[in-house]
This record gives C-alpha cells, sequence and structure tokens, in this order.
C-alpha cells in the first residue's frame, strides 16, 4: 500500500496516465480511502489544466505586418 | 476583432507556403508568432524573446521544404525555435536531469509535511480557488503563476511551457529537449509541484 508521500510523489505522472499499471491500482485505491491525497491530486489538477489558459499569445495585426514584411525583405 | 479564419491542414499550408503565398505566411505569423515568443521568453528572457523569434522564422522559411507531417507543424515550430535558442538550456537540462532520478528521489513537498510512516501530518487545505477556471479567474494568481513559471530553472519551464501550456506531446517534449522519457517527467513533476506549492502559500495568506 502506497502511503501519502508516495502517492504525491507519483501525483503528476498519475495526472498523466504515465504509471505502470499496478502503481495506477495502488494510486486507485489510495485515493478512494485518503480525503488529503484526494484534495492534493485536486489542486494539482486544476493548476495543469489552467495553464494552457495562461498566457495571452494574441498578437496585433501591426506585429503581424511588420513581422512579414521584416522576412520579406531578407 | 479582424476575422480570423481557422487555418488549413498542415501540409496544404506548406504546399501554399512553398508556392510563394503571402496571405498563408501572414496567417502562420497570425497563429504562432505569439505562441513562439511565449516559448522564447521561456528559454531566453524578455530580452532576446524578439531576436529569437525573428531568427526562427528564418530559419522556418528555410527549412520548409523539409517539413514532412512527421509532427504537427506547430510542434515542428516549437523545434526549431527551441534549436535556436536553447544549446545552453540543454546542457542545465543534462546537469540537472541526467542521472536516472525518479520522481521519488525528487520529493514533491518537504519531509516535514509527513509523519514517519509517509502519511500526511499537514495536509493539504481546501482553496477557493480548486477548479481551473477559478484559479484564471483571479488576477493574483494568474500573476503568482506566471511569476512562478519565470523563476523556474530553464529546463523546467522548457517543459511545462511545451507539455502543459501548449500540449506538445511528451515524445515531442523529449526530442526537443534531448532527455529521455524519466527525465522529462522529473521536470514536469518539479514546476508543477512548485506551483502548487505557491498557490497553497497564497491560499494561506502568504503571499506569492
Ligand atoms: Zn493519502
Amino acid at each position: 500500500m502506497l502511503n501519502c508521500r508516495q502517492v504525491t510523489d507519483r501525483a503528476s505522472d498519475y495526472l498523466d496516465e504515465a504509471l505502470p499499471f499496478g502503481e495506477r491500482v495502488q494510486m486507485r485505491l489510495h485515493l478512494m480511502l485518503c480525503h488529503h491525497c484526494r484534495r492534493y491530486l485536486r489542486q494539482l489538477r486544476a493548476i495543469v489544466r489552467a495553464l494552457p489558459g495562461l498566457p495571452k499569445t494574441a498578437v496585433s495585426e501591426d506585429t503581424v505586418r511588420q513581422v512579414v514584411h521584416r522576412l520579406k525583405n531578407q | 476583432m479582424p476575422n480570423r479564419p481557422s487555418l488549413p491542414d498542415d501540409m496544404v499550408l506548406v504546399e501554399q507556403l512553398l508556392a510563394g503565398d503571402e496571405r498563408a505566411f501572414t496567417q502562420l505569423v497570425r497563429a504562432y508568432h505569439g505562441k513562439l515568443r511565449y516559448l522564447a521568453r521561456a528559454i531566453v528572457g524578455e530580452a532576446y524573446a524578439d531576436e529569437v523569434v525573428q531568427d526562427t522564422w528564418l530559419a522556418v522559411l528555410k527549412a520548409l521544404s523539409g517539413f514532412q507531417a512527421r509532427s504537427s507543424l506547430k510542434t515542428w515550430l516549437f523545434r526549431i525555435l527551441s534549436n535556436t535558442a536553447i544549446s545552453c538550456v540543454r546542457r542545465e537540462v543534462r546537469s540537472t536531469a541526467a542521472g536516472g532520478l525518479t520522481n521519488e528521489d525528487v520529493p514533491a513537498l518537504p519531509a516535514t509535511r509527513f509523519d514517519t510512516s509517509g502519511n500526511w501530518k499537514t495536509p493539504p487545505l481546501p482553496w477557493h480557488a480548486e477548479t481551473p477556471e477559478a484559479l484564471l479567474a483571479s488576477d493574483q494568481l494568474r500573476q503568482c503563476l506566471e511569476e512562478t513559471l519565470a523563476v523556474l530553472p530553464a529546463s523546467q519551464r522548457m517543459a511545462i511551457v511545451l507539455h502543459d501550456i501548449e500540449g506538445v506531446p511528451m515524445v515531442e517534449v523529449c526530442n526537443i529537449l534531448a532527455v529521455q522519457e524519466t527525465n522529462a517527467r522529473v521536470l514536469l513533476h518539479r514546476a508543477r509541484t512548485r506551483l502548487r506549492a505557491v498557490i497553497e502559500a497564497y491560499e494561506r495568506g502568504q503571499g506569492c
């Protein structure tokens, strides 16, 4: 049986479904029984899922024109 | 907001670009310039980001005829950007992530959070913002996350920007960083854990 510390060590790989089958099952078992670790996973997952919304990468049409213009003249 | 038609299929777009279609190139720049700049900033910092992106576009034009749809165009662009900027970062990746470390060798949390049997002594407390939407809705939390990303080691920052922010598949992240999957996962694990710890501190009123 995994303890809580081992669960936090595996949390990131668990979210990515990158754990071997046996460890994934042990994680599920632990999470069924431990609400602290469930909360830990929930918080970590929320952050990972929030990340794509973080950067504001839209560029202005002016920038687009400038980049295209500069490259045309190279 | 001008109308922004979605990009055509990668191969179609590449053919248009090879034919010298300026509209296609404008579309490409519009779709990716901001993303490339964000990643460039993650690798080389604000001061050199524009230069690196400009060099990347030049390299893209040169390499275009060699594009094969083995990866998505987006991943291919990121790889060219990384190659343009990365040699120093790769050295750091190798030195910090080498040696077959696993996530158990890199504790996610300080040992003092657990008792001797490895169970929580100081368990995580509930947060006000425990969903992605709630986290992003708060300007302060967004800022905490951005600031923490900015101070991560470059290798961790690249791993998390590529994988979690841009959705680049793990196998491509490994190619770009030139590391084994185990090492890339260690980098992601450390970066995510640090972000969680920062939000936790913020939620406890300790600022970020
Ligand atoms: Zn637990």
